[in-house]
């Protein structure tokens, strides 16, 4: 063991003889931000697979759609009603893209958006209705947010609980209920 | 002699055209001023405007007239967060708050209702009720009591 005690002494005398404490601790300091900016990179998320890369969540089968005027599949997160929401896919969760899961109750005040529909081109205006009730679904997590706006701007924030509307603030999941078309001026 | 008289029946023919479609578009403006209503406010105020059961959300149902009808109330109507501060233009905003007031409590109204027009949205807007909002609306709803019992 004595060639390891000389080893380890002789790289603490040579790190000692060419660094200061100083820069040692600077180092340190540098390692650990370093490490704890990595994950606030901005990393392109849809590529790491699951709702929002198109693939199925594990455990949920594709639900095909014979409506022609209603395209894609309402359990994943390309579905065309999901361009503004944020949450859990109640399509997923027991329920479909327009009803909430059994034991659930929809949440009487919501946030609202409008969604091109690719079969006819228009867009349509789309009521994305919380379903709240025991616990969060936590199954086909899709997050896509268009004219979603700052939390300031509470009314069009979509990472607001709109269950604070319902007798259970808990949030479950998330509908896409089409209200209309919306008119051009 | 016979020019003129064709000329009168162009005239009263385009007169004719003109007023078939004044209903039309005064409809489609309407169903806009509807659409922006449901996109901009019926998330909280809900497609009736009876809001969600929660004070800070009251029904606006056979209510909201009352406030055009008594002092101050018109200035809140504008002034309330959710109106003044509204991604919308003040000709729009006008608009949707007109619409609101015909469709969810035209019997309140008063006799001599002036509807808003852009100027006046646009001046009101300037200044958004926020810490004294509680304050003025329990002071306008008394009013408005008062108002009921008068009339």
């Amino acid at each position: 063991m004595k060639w390891f005690d000389k080893f380890f002494e002789k790289r603490t005398r040579n790190i000692a003889r060419t660094s200061s404490r100083r820069s040692f601790l600077s180092n340190v300091g540098k390692a650990v931000v370093g490490v704890s900016v990595i994950p606030a990179l901005p990393v392109a998320k849809a590529a790491g697979g699951g709702a929002s890369a198109g693939a199925h969540y594990p455990g949920v089968a594709p639900q095909s759609n014979d409506n022609a005027a209603d395209p894609g599949d309402p359990t994943t997160c390309e579905y065309w009603r999901y361009c503004g929401i944020d949450g859990f896919l109640c399509s997923c969760c027991g329920g479909s893209q327009s009803a909430c899961p059994p034991g659930t109750e929809m949440s009487p005040i919501t946030w609202i958006g409008t969604c091109l529909n690719p079969a006819d081109n228009k867009h349509y205006i789309i009521s994305y209705n919380d379903c709240c009730g025991k616990a969060a679904c936590g199954r086909c997590f899709c997050n896509r947010n268009e004219d979603d706006t700052p939390m300031y701007r509470a009314f069009t924030n979509n990472d607001t609980n709109w269950c604070v509307g319902a007798s259970s603030e808990t949030y479950v999941c998330s509908t896409a209920v089409i209200l209309g078309t919306s008119i051009e001026p | 002699m016979l020019k003129t008289s064709r000329l009168k029946a162009v005239k009263s023919v385009l007169t004719l055209c003109l007023f078939m479609l004044l209903p039309v578009t005064s409809h489609a403006n309407d169903a806009q001023t509807k659409m922006k209503y449901t996109l901009f406010c019926s998330g909280c105020h809900t497609a009736d405007g009876r809001g969600s059961g929660d004070p800070r959300i009251p029904d606006m149902r056979n209510a909201l007239g009352y406030f055009a009808a008594v002092e101050g109330g018109r200035e809140f109507l504008i002034q309330v967060p959710g109106v003044s501060t509204a991604p919308i233009k003040s000709k729009e905003l006008a608009k949707i708050v007109n619409w609101m007031l015909r469709t969810f409590s035209g019997d309140q109204l008063p006799d001599d209702f002036k509807e808003f027009d852009e100027k006046e949205v646009e001046r009101l807007r300037q200044y958004v009720l926020r810490s004294e909002l509680g304050d003025t609306r329990k002071a306008l709803v008394a009013r408005i009591q008062e108002y009921k019992k008068n009339n």
